[in-house]
């Protein structure tokens, strides 16, 4: 890898935190430089990282909900104490959660409350 | 059966509460070669232990690098199943190991974990009312002893290395180097420190630790081997980071064998730790420096090689009365190339410690073990340790070796010399026949002080140089069964060589010659 995921993460953040910030042409330039250096196969991790990094700078939060199976009713609904108007929410289906739900707040806050991670702690307690 | 096995089951869980909890968590950007990269965490400490939850079951991980979006993190154990992605979540400990007496006669790796095959270390003992015992924690990275909570050094530590008792002598809470190249016996004189402490009655026993850093598998079984055969490892405790382990288990093995050590000198006993060796130490450290992008220095060492070496070395301390009067001695053991002290590591650490023993390869090829090169030689603190029977033969055999090492120089190209100086340059090869000795065959104290009392006052004076180790042999047998009680014995107790006893010496010396 030519550059730490980091630091690809940080320049294509700061790129896109500009208010005259051409969102197709940083895209198109982002990944060709991504190419010629070779570190295609690390875009997931960059893109992950630079997420996180966009999220820490603005107000607007994104929100996982990882869940066994689809939920019942929209997750804003259920979680109204905890999403604000301007998040973003993803929800995911993660069946090796068995039971219950995960949320995860900018990829830095978790709370697990489900059976797998229950498990989890009790057999390694 | 399987109600039975739902009543266990039910058992086990019954004292299980589990509140879930907003709990702090990173992910994995980056791993490779025992390093992850992690984003997120921002609140994590130098230090601290993080679990990286993956496919295959979670694994610690040691934060390193505190950086502004990131930390760098060194893997402890298996780093094959980790994945770009997986989640970090922080545990709020820093990195600490198991110590007890229980440890005593075991080989462990630097994590704590036993790997001589006899099963756990620490039983999970409940006492009568119930509640469990847990075994003291020691972290890995601890707080070297104040000014105020040490003592000077005055109690001596025998090796049983005849030129080391006497002319570089080391004591309790001493940091003493062992210096040389490839094949001159460091090892050897640190294992013979080892055994020699059966040998030392007169003072209280210490427990030794030998940290095996990136040595062969074969060379560790084989120094377990020869402390259990000469009964040693019942007060010896081996960790071994072995040759094919990773860097991160050599960086930390120095560190858990301290945080052990430190668990008997914190309770009043006498402990010494052997590093062999931290050339090899710093080399891991280099490496994982290097893989955490740290800048590189002189010989791609990191800029903080040299409190690498001193926070650990400057845990070895004699404490005061106050603090329990326990004590740490560290033989720390460097490897040189092609016998140059002037490189890095090796000047670092002769600046750390307290003197070094240097071990020549050309002393080693001629004949001379332990291969000791008494001119470069040097012990700073150990000469106020030394029994005062030592130190009465001691200086004048210093004295005599010097003289004889001067001379010995010059008589290379004078054919003719005086008579006083041919006397003298004979003496010189006796004493340095005396100062020969094979490996694993350490000589307890008072049978040094009579051997040399008796070569440098000339009682061997018709005895050919080339007789002098059997003679020696010989008087060693003689005194242990005909003087054990009148010379030997007072010697041992007293540390002391009084008029009475010098001259019962004197007696058994003059007896053994007519014979």
């Amino acid at each position: 890898m030519k550059y730490p995921v980091n630091t690809y993460a940080k320049a294509l953040a700061e790129a896109s935190a500009s208010p005259k910030a051409d969102g197709a042409k940083i895209v198109r330039n982002f990944l060709a430089i991504v190419r010629k250096n070779g570190d295609e196969a690390h875009l997931r991790a960059i893109l992950r990282a630079a997420e996180q990094l966009v999220a820490r700078k603005t107000t607007a939060r994104k929100i996982t909900v990882e869940s066994a199976r689809k939920l019942m009713k929209p997750a804003h609904t259920i979680l109204k104490d905890i999403i604000r108007a301007n998040d973003v929410v993803e929800e995911r289906i993660n069946p090796e959660l068995v039971a219950g739900l995960k949320i995860i707040i900018n990829e830095e806050l978790q709370f697990d409350g489900s059976l797998k991670g229950r498990l989890d702690k009790m057999l390694s307690s | 059966m399987s109600y039975e096995i739902i009543e266990k089951l039910k058992k086990e869980i019954e004292g299980f509460k589990d509140k879930p909890e907003w709990d702090e968590v990173g992910r994995v950007v980056e791993v490779g070669d025992g390093i992850v990269k992690i984003l997120g965490l921002r609140n994590a400490v130098s230090q601290e232990i993080l679990t990286v939850e993956t496919a295959h079951g979670t694994r610690a991980a040691l934060a390193l690098n505190l950086e502004e979006e990131s930390i760098g993190a060194l893997i402890l154990g298996d780093f094959l199943a980790i994945e770009v992605g997986n989640t970090v979540k922080r545990t709020g400990e820093v990195l600490s190991i198991e110590v007890g007496d229980e440890l005593i006669g075991r080989v462990i790796d630097p994590l704590g974990n036993p790997v001589d095959g006899r099963g756990p270390i620490f039983k999970t003992a409940s006492s009568k009312d119930g509640a469990s015992h847990k075994p003291q924690r020691n972290p890995l990275e601890a707080r070297a002893p104040s000014v105020l909570e040490r003592e000077s050094v005055n109690v001596p530590l025998h090796t049983g290395i005849k030129a080391i008792d006497a002319m570089i002598p080391i004591g309790r809470g001493q940091r003493e180097l062992i210096i040389g190249d490839r094949q001159t016996g460091k090892t050897a004189v640190a294992l013979d420190a080892i055994l020699n402490q059966l040998n030392d009655k007169g003072r209280r026993p210490v427990v030794c630790i030998y940290v095996a850093i990136g040595q062969k598998e074969s060379k560790v079984v084989r120094i377990v081997e020869t402390l259990k055969k000469y009964d040693a490892l019942k007060y010896t405790i081996v960790i071994s980071a072995s040759a094919s382990t990773p860097a991160a288990q050599w960086y930390l093995a120095p560190y858990a064998g301290c945080a052990i050590g430190e668990y008997f000198r914190d309770k009043g006993q006498d402990a010494l730790i052997v590093y062999d060796d931290l050339s090899k130490h710093a080399w891991a450290y280099r490496q994982i420096s290097l893989l955490l992008r740290r800048p590189p220095g002189r010989e791609a060492y990191p800029g903080d090689i040299f409190y690498l070496h001193s926070r650990l070395l400057e845990r070895a301390a004699r404490l005061s009365k106050e603090k329990g009067g326990g004590s740490l001695t560290a033989l720390p053991i460097v490897e040189t190339q092609l016998g140059d002290v002037t490189a890095y590591i090796p000047t670092n650490i002769i600046s750390i410690t307290d003197g070094q023993i240097y071990l020549e390869s050309d002393l080693f090829y001629q004949g001379q073990r332990p291969a000791l090169n008494v001119g470069i030689s040097v012990s700073r603190v150990g000469s106020s340790a030394q029994t005062k029977a030592m130190k009465k033969v001691a200086s004048r055999l210093k004295f005599a070796h010097a003289q004889f090492r001067e001379l010995q120089a010059f008589a290379q190209f004078a054919t003719d010399v005086d008579e006083t100086t041919r006397k003298r340059i004979l003496q010189g090869q006796k004493i340095n026949e005396a100062l020969k000795q094979d490996d694993l065959a350490p000589v307890p104290f008072e049978k040094q002080t009579a051997l040399f009392y008796a070569v440098l006052n000339n009682y061997f004076e018709n005895v050919a140089v080339e007789d002098i180790k059997k003679t020696e042999n010989a008087f060693l047998e003689y005194l242990e069964k005909f003087h054990e009680n009148d010379v030997l014995k007072p010697m041992r107790e007293t540390g002391a060589l009084d008029d009475a006893t010098e001259a019962k010496l004197k007696e058994a010396i003059t007896k053994f010659i007519e014979k």
